[in-house]
């Protein structure tokens, strides 16, 4: 194929750009005049010079981005249809380029281990968490929930679990109790359950984390207490406003879904807001009531509050980071390495010990909440981050 | 980045063709932006022409690859990515529902396809030596030479004398014709016109 037609305009287009920014040879002059001579080529040329504002053209350019195409498209070379994760690292090219690389090695290795999955593997490794929770009740007693099942719903005092089947540790114990005594639903590193409160609203717990409420709302608001992370999908009731106590900050809803991340052992509270419109509010503990400080914005689709120490701040973010982990996997973009190794600490339920400071290496991709610690450390091992596993250790050695 | 020299580009030609990733990567970058801005002349959806432009470099890294020259693998490239695009149901819808761009402006897709190559070609190169430019000759340049502001208003607007600005924009020009010409006389005569507007 000789591509004569394609070469002609290709040549063409750059001598009308020097034609334009007047930096034309007379050697060019003279192509353009041969080619304006046919009428077809004429009308091009009128058409092209015409268009508007070139600003406008020229900032089409910017919209796609080569170094991100590169990445996509050497995932896409790699892929293994079986598993399905997208990893790409935001840092200098030639890392980029090994661990790109790595992409390939560790789909060949997973190949491998699926084959021989007969024999033992006598590599050290951590399951993913699971639906694990444990529920308190109003007279003291904690029960586990069943893992087979992925949440519970509180209904007229009863409680189910998301089939239907009933808890029957609790059959009959929930009648009579007034609203005012907290039930407490827990769950450990490693854990996850979702909960559906009296009033319909849906509460997803991430793993460490203890939510507070009362078997049924009673009063003119809705309250509930957190500390850790969960997702919610308020139910809709205006005269009831619904709200959600953290230390050091309390969020006001009307109906709305929003993220809350609030772990005692994370420097910042980060609330997110998927859709709707919440107000969060900086709060003191005085003798075990919350009080006010008067600080308070209001936060919208797509804005995140942060509350550190005695700041309130706002930014825009994109949601999915926050919110994956509900849907089942992990997402990070150009997210800290500190930061996914928390998140790994506790949905392992493992330590992280960094030996010798830590690294600054930022990641993005996604991967199944429901992979090994190994899997997702494998993904880690191809970088220039050098991380082990010891029995429930993480260690990180920065070179 | 003007055009490679013919022994740079004879290299890369051979490792390419050889299947070495590194100068696949180079090809990729240096015609990624082109090509999505042609395919979406076709789909007018940006998500669709990345999807369109990753597929087309799937089949290229696929392909065997016997080129001569550097403009005959970009050549190649924009009829794969012709088809692949008129192939996406975005195109075909669009067509369908008659308001396709080249109804209105150019009546067949063949002089389309061509237009759209040689259109774009012009942004290109317009857009990547404007980019070379230092801050203040780029902007110059851009104000006079495209948005055919008069020299008059963009002095005023940056603040300096008539002269001052004409001095500034010989000396841009200069840079300008030295980042587009291949043939390295004219680099010879160009970098002479820069020493001599300097000593000024």
């Amino acid at each position: 194929m000789d591509f004569n037609r394609e070469n002609i305009s290709i040549t063409i287009g750059r001598i009308i750009a020097h034609s334009i920014s007047n930096t034309i040879t007379p050697a060019e002059q003279a192509v353009l005049d041969e080619w304006l001579q046919d009428s077809t080529n004429r009308h091009i040329y009128t058409t092209i010079c015409k268009s508007q504002s070139i600003n406008e053209r020229l900032a089409e350019f910017d919209e796609f981005d080569p170094s991100e195409g590169y990445q996509r498209f050497r995932v896409s070379i790699g892929k293994d249809n079986r598993i399905r994760y997208r990893l790409w690292m935001t840092a200098v090219a030639g890392v980029l380029f090994v661990l790109s690389v790595s992409v390939t090695i560790y789909v060949s290795m997973r190949e491998r281990r699926q084959l021989s999955e007969q024999a033992s593997s006598h590599r050290h490794d951590i399951a993913a968490g699971g639906n694990r929770a444990t529920l308190k009740l109003a007279d003291g007693r904690t029960i586990s929930l069943d893992e087979t099942q992925d949440g519970i719903v509180i209904e007229s005092g009863e409680i189910t679990y998301n089939n239907g089947n009933p808890l029957t540790e609790t059959e009959g114990s929930q009648k009579g109790l007034d609203g005012t005594a907290l039930l407490e639903l827990s769950t450990p590193n490693g854990g996850t359950y979702q909960i559906t409160l009296s009033d319909g609203t849906k509460v997803w717990l991430n793993a460490a984390s203890t939510l507070r409420y009362p078997p049924r709302f009673s009063g003119a608001e809705r309250i509930v207490e957190l500390t850790g992370e969960a997702y919610f999908s308020v139910a809709n009731d205006k005269k009831r406003p619904f709200k959600v106590f953290n230390a050091g900050q309390e969020i006001q809803v009307l109906g709305t879904e929003f993220n809350v991340s609030a772990y005692s052992d994370d420097p910042e509270n980060k609330t997110t807001l998927v859709e709707g419109k919440v107000r969060l509010l900086l709060t003191t503990q005085l003798n075990g009531t919350a009080l006010q400080d008067g600080k308070f914005i209001e936060l919208v689709s797509g804005e995140q509050g942060i509350v550190k120490r005695e700041s309130l701040t706002k930014v825009n973010v994109d949601t999915e980071p926050y919110t994956a982990w509900k849907a089942g996997y992990f997402y990070f973009k150009k997210t800290p390495l500190e930061d996914i190794l928390r998140q790994a600490a506790r949905w392992y339920d493992v330590e992280v010990v960094y030996e010798g400071g830590i690294p600054n290496e930022t990641f993005s991709g996604d991967i199944k909440r429901d992979v090994s610690l190994r899997g997702l450390l494998d993904i880690l091992q191809h970088s220039t981050i050098n991380v082990t596993l010891e029995e429930r250790t993480l260690i990180v050695r920065n070179i | 980045m003007a055009q490679l020299s013919q022994i740079d580009e004879n290299s890369l030609l051979t490792q390419l063709q050889e299947g070495d990733s590194g100068a696949f990567k180079a090809v990729f970058e240096r015609f990624y932006t082109r090509l999505c801005v042609f395919a979406d002349r076709y789909v007018n959806d940006r998500e669709a022409s990345k999807d369109i432009v990753n597929e087309v470099f799937i089949k290229f890294w696929k392909a065997s690859k016997q080129f001569h020259h550097m403009d005959h693998v970009l050549a190649s490239l924009y009829l794969a990515t012709k088809h692949t695009a008129l192939n996406h149901q975005l195109a075909v819808t669009r067509s369908m529902k008659r308001d396709f761009v080249y109804q209105a402006e150019f009546g067949d897709e063949d002089t389309f396809y061509l237009a759209e190559i040689t259109r774009i070609e012009m942004f290109n190169e317009l857009n990547e030596a404007i980019s070379n430019l230092p801050e203040k000759a780029g902007r110059i340049i851009r104000e006079t030479y495209l948005e055919g502001k008069s020299n008059q208003e963009v002095a005023a607007e940056m603040g300096i004398s008539l002269q001052t600005l004409r001095n500034q924009k010989s000396r841009a020009l200069a840079i300008l014709r030295s980042r587009l010409d291949k043939d390295s006389f004219e680099l010879l005569v160009a970098g002479a016109f820069m020493i001599y507007y300097f000593q000024r």
